[in-house]
């Protein structure tokens, strides 16, 4: 019966990391269609929209970098938890 | 608990003691600064309701108090995870119990910062406009997007080096094991896992650095971009950063010098730290002389008559008090104390940096009101005298730095275990080797 509930216990914690990790690329993606609205803007209003342009190519790249970084260690912790925990049963 | 645990919980029970142990003073604490902070609140919502007409701002000054900690705010986040990422960097072996203090410092420091602006819109409602509206072109939306950029950044940088003591206060088990469990993200410190974690901290420190810099040097934009005089200068980007590490550097002295006394941490923070940073905060306080110096000295050369009015405003004006008293507390201050050794002692120190933080919250001062009093379009010269409303806001965001601090003092190390057993393990091996690489080859002097 523990089994089961710590099983059940790493089932909603994993998911738990998911929705995290989720919603970093959640605000990535918010981010984007933020200033890609505000370039449309300024090309809309022929409002220097090359300046819009120019910061959102040093902007959006900084953002996607950062989720990158966290989804790498994400991903590369539980890949090796598996192992670690396939190990553990093993023995 | 694991064997490896074990051992550290012997050699590093001081550091996990605030975590498990807690004491009255602290829920005194605790209570008092929701106190002060659920009164702000009211405050605040009564200037909501009221308008900004409870505040000291008016024509010509319609920027107070709330750009000034703005600016002030976002400053003294540089100590943290700038300077954090330039000891890694440059492996400096003593960075290792100063790191993490300084990243929890830009976190919290930063999101209190952030909130200023939105404090000093009347309607608090209309921030929402730059999401449908906003103009990428104005410096106004740059600093939304890099102090954005940086608060992300800081957290991640934060966030990461912690997992591994994160995982031992899971291993430890007690008190909400499911909620460790959550953030260690399953680390079971395996040498892949190690490689990963190393990387990943590898790369956020050289990408934070550049984006620390930005932040600050966009904030300078915000003054430096208008025609106004004393504020376009094209100094103010490299000024703004110089001040904001030097104010930086000072906060996290403060910071660490009260939990060494709160925590018992003498073990850990030891004098030479403060030594070192003591440096790092007199070298600043040299540059940060060169550039006001530099500054003012342009505009006195220059002697343009609305700069001259800005510049007598503040060398014998309304704002003389506020001007010298600046140049006392961030050089002639810290410069007695921390040019001599026999005055850098902790104490010494930590007058040193109250000194700077105060100098520096009036250099912000210093910055903001006197080029608004002085306006050069037929208004009359302005005074501006903040409001209770304004210093309860201003005290309130204190309040949250404080409790955001001991909050996190209660689930987390202050200090990185991890790094200070790696530091044991690794550190001594690693200097002499790197020591030993700097100097000649005994073969090629001989010849």
């Amino acid at each position: 019966m523990k089994t089961i509930n710590n099983e059940l216990r790493d089932k909603i914690i994993f998911a738990a990391q998911l929705v995290s990790i989720s919603l970093i690329w959640l605000l990535v993606i918010g981010i984007i269609f933020w200033i890609s609205n505000l370039i449309y803007l300024s090309v809309d209003l022929k409002d220097s929209p090359g300046i819009s342009i120019g910061i959102s190519l040093v902007a959006i790249p900084v953002f996607i970098t950062l989720a990158s970084i966290l989804t790498y260690v994400f991903v590369g912790f539980h890949r090796e938890k598996k192992k670690h925990l396939n190990t553990d049963s093993g023995n | 608990m694991n064997e490896e645990t074990k051992n550290t919980v012997d050699i590093d029970e001081a550091l996990y003691r605030p975590i498990y142990e807690t004491g009255k003073s602290f829920y005194f604490a605790v209570g008092f600064l929701l106190f002060i902070i659920g009164f702000t609140l009211v405050v605040y919502i009564r200037q909501v309701y009221y308008g900004l007409g409870v505040t000291g701002m008016n024509q010509p000054v319609t920027w107070g108090f709330y750009i000034v900690n703005f600016v002030f705010f976002v400053g003294i986040s540089h100590a943290g995870t700038l300077i954090s990422a330039i000891l890694r960097l440059s492996k400096a072996e003593w960075r290792r119990p100063i790191t993490r203090m300084a990243e929890v410092i830009t976190a919290i420091v930063l999101a209190i910062g952030g909130l200023h602006p939105i404090i000093d819109l009347g309607r608090p409602d209309r921030v929402l406009n730059i999401f449908t509206a906003g103009r990428l072109q104005s410096p106004l939306l740059w600093d939304v997007t890099s102090i954005t950029a940086y608060f992300t950044a800081s957290t991640v940088y934060l966030y990461l080096p912690m997992i591994p003591d994160i995982a031992k206060l899971r291993d430890r088990g007690g008190k909400m094991v499911w909620f460790y469990e959550f953030l260690s993200w399953g680390w079971h410190g395996t040498e892949h896992q190690k490689k990963v974690l190393s990387r990943a901290i590898n790369i956020l420190m050289v990408m934070v650095i550049p984006i620390a810099i930005s932040v600050h040097t966009v904030i300078s934009y915000i003054f430096s971009m208008t025609l106004q005089p004393g504020w376009h200068s094209t100094i103010f980007g490299p000024y703004f950063v110089v001040g904001a590490i030097f104010s930086g550097i000072a906060a996290l002295m403060i910071v660490m010098i009260s939990f060494r006394k709160y925590f018992h941490l003498e073990n850990y923070l030891k004098l030479v730290h403060f030594r070192h940073l003591g440096t790092l905060l007199l070298i600043m306080s040299l540059l940060w002389f060169y550039f006001t110096f530099s500054e003012y000295l342009t505009g006195v050369f220059g002697a343009e008559p609305h700069e001259m009015d800005v510049i007598f405003y503040k060398f014998t004006g309304t704002y003389a008090i506020f001007f010298w008293g600046m140049v006392v507390c961030n050089f002639l201050i810290p410069v007695v104390i921390l040019a001599f050794k026999k005055f850098k002692t902790i104490p010494g120190i930590l007058i040193a940096s109250i000194s700077v933080v105060i100098g520096m919250w009036l250099e912000r001062l210093n910055i903001v009101i006197p080029s608004l009093a002085n306006p050069r379009m037929g208004l009359d010269m302005g005074m501006y005298t903040p409001s209770f409303t304004e210093w309860t806001l201003f005290i309130g965001g204190l309040a949250v730095f404080v409790l955001g601090f001991l909050v996190f003092s209660k689930f987390f190390p202050i200090i990185s275990i991890w790094e200070i057993e790696e530091g044991r393990k690794e550190s001594v091996k690693e200097v002499e080797k790197r020591v030993t690489s700097y100097l000649p080859d005994p073969a090629n002097s001989v010849e």
